[in-house]
C-alpha cells in the first residue's frame, strides 16, 4: 500500500471535512492524521462497493463527530443527526476579522460557509469544491437522496442570507 | 413567506436537471411569481460563487506528518505482527490440533467397529502388559477401541465448536 499516494490523494478532501465540522482549529492537525491513521488501519475492510474517496470521506467525517463528542467542544453533542444540526463557527476567528477589514473576498465567502450548519455546509462543500455526486453525499452522511438537494438548495439559501445580512452583498455581484 | 415550489425541485431547476414538462410548468410559475424569480437569480449568483471559491491549501507539515506517520504504522503492520494476529494463529492451531485429534479418534472407532475380527491378526499382544486376562489379542483390540471412542466422544463438544467458529470466522473476512 502507497500510504504517501493515500494522503497526497485525498488530503483536500479530508481537510475540507475537518475545516467545516470542527470548531477547534487548534485540534485540526492532530484530527488530520487521525482520520488517515483510521483510514490505514480499515483499510482491510474496504469492500470497493463505493469509490474509495467517498468511503475515506465518510471516515473523516465520523472521525470528527468523535472528537468533538469527546472534547464536547462547548456544544452538546448526541447522535451523529444532531451533531450535523450544529454549527461549527458561531463567532468571527481574529484571522477572518483581519481578512475581513482588508477586503478579502473569498475569505469573507469562505467564513459566512463555515457559519452553516454542518448539514448544509458539508453538502456544499463537497458537492461544489469536491465536485462529489449525491449519491456519494447521501452515503457519507447516511441521509436519503432527496434530503441532500433539499440540504444543498437550503445551504445556498441561508449562505445568502448570512453573505446579506453580513452586509456582503458585493461577494455575489 | 412560505415557498410556492418545493425544495428539490427548485435546486434541480436550479441545477438544469428539471426537463420537459416539469421544467415547463416551473418555468411557467417562475413567469407568474417575481419572488421565486428573484430567489432563482440570486441562487444561481452564490452557487457561482461558492463554486469559485479556492479552498484554503492544506498546511505542507500536516501532510509530511501523515506521510510519516503512515509509513512508520504500515511498516510496524509488515514487520512485528501485532498481538492479536498471534493469538489468532495461537487459536487457529488449538483448533486445528482438537479437530484433527477428533478426526482420528472417529476413525479409530469406525475401524474398531468395522474391522473388528482382522484386527486381531496384527495387534501386539497388549493384555499381558495391561493386566487383561482371557484370549489377548481380541480383549486388547477392544480395550484400544473403547479407549479411543471414549477420547472421541469426549472430544466432539470442542469439535462442533471449533467447527463453527472456523466457519463464522471464514464468513466474516
Amino acid at each position: 500500500m502507497d500510504t504517501d499516494r493515500l494522503v497526497e490523494d485525498h488530503k483536500k478532501l479530508v481537510y475540507h471535512v475537518i475545516h467545516r465540522t470542527v470548531r477547534d482549529r487548534a485540534a485540526h492537525e492532530e484530527i488530520f492524521q487521525e482520520v488517515f491513521l483510521n483510514v490505514l488501519e480499515s483499510l482491510p475492510r474496504f469492500e470497493g462497493r463505493s469509490k474509495l474517496s467517498t468511503w475515506i470521506a465518510s471516515i473523516a467525517v465520523h472521525t470528527c463527530y468523535k472528537f468533538v463528542q469527546k472534547a464536547r467542544e462547548r456544544e452538546r453533542v448526541g447522535s451523529f443527526a444532531d451533531w450535523l444540526e450544529g454549527r461549527p463557527e458561531p463567532g468571527v476567528p481574529p484571522d477572518v476579522q483581519e481578512s475581513l477589514e482588508k477586503g478579502d473576498l473569498k475569505r469573507r465567502l469562505e467564513w459566512h460557509l463555515a457559519k452553516l450548519p454542518r448539514k448544509h455546509a458539508l453538502p456544499v462543500t463537497l458537492f461544489y469544491l469536491e465536485g462529489m455526486s449525491y449519491r456519494e453525499i447521501a452515503e457519507i452522511l447516511e441521509i436519503p437522496l432527496g434530503t441532500v438537494k433539499s440540504h444543498l438548495f437550503r445551504g445556498l439559501k441561508e449562505l445568502r442570507k448570512s453573505i446579506e445580512g453580513g452586509g456582503d452583498g458585493t461577494l455575489l455581484g | 413567506m412560505e415557498p410556492c415550489l418545493d425544495d428539490v425541485l427548485r435546486w434541480d431547476y436550479l441545477n438544469g436537471a428539471l426537463r420537459g414538462g416539469d421544467r415547463a410548468l416551473f418555468e411557467e410559475h417562475l413567469g407568474a411569481c417575481p419572488a421565486c424569480r428573484r430567489e432563482i437569480d440570486e441562487l444561481r449568483k452564490t452557487a457561482a460563487a461558492v463554486a469559485g471559491l479556492t479552498p484554503p491549501a492544506v498546511p505542507a507539515a500536516w501532510t509530511a506528518a501523515a506521510k510519516d506517520r503512515l509509513r512508520a504504522k504500515a511498516l510496524a503492520a509488515a514487520v512485528v505482527p501485532s498481538g492479536p494476529v498471534l493469538a489468532r494463529r495461537r487459536t487457529n492451531v488449538f483448533q486445528y490440533a482438537a479437530i484433527a485429534a477428533g478426526v482420528t479418534g472417529g476413525l479409530a472407532l469406525l475401524f474398531g467397529l468395522v474391522m473388528g475380527n482382522p484386527v486381531r491378526s496384527w495387534l501386539p499382544d497388549l493384555s499381558a502388559a495391561l493386566g487383561i486376562p482371557g484370549p489377548s489379542a481380541a480383549r486388547t483390540a477392544r480395550f484400544v477401541v473403547w479407549i479411543l471412542s471414549l477420547h472421541a466422544l469426549l472430544l466432539v463438544p470442542s469439535i462442533i465448536d471449533n467447527v463453527y467458529r472456523l466457519v463464522t470466522r471464514g464468513g466474516r473476512k
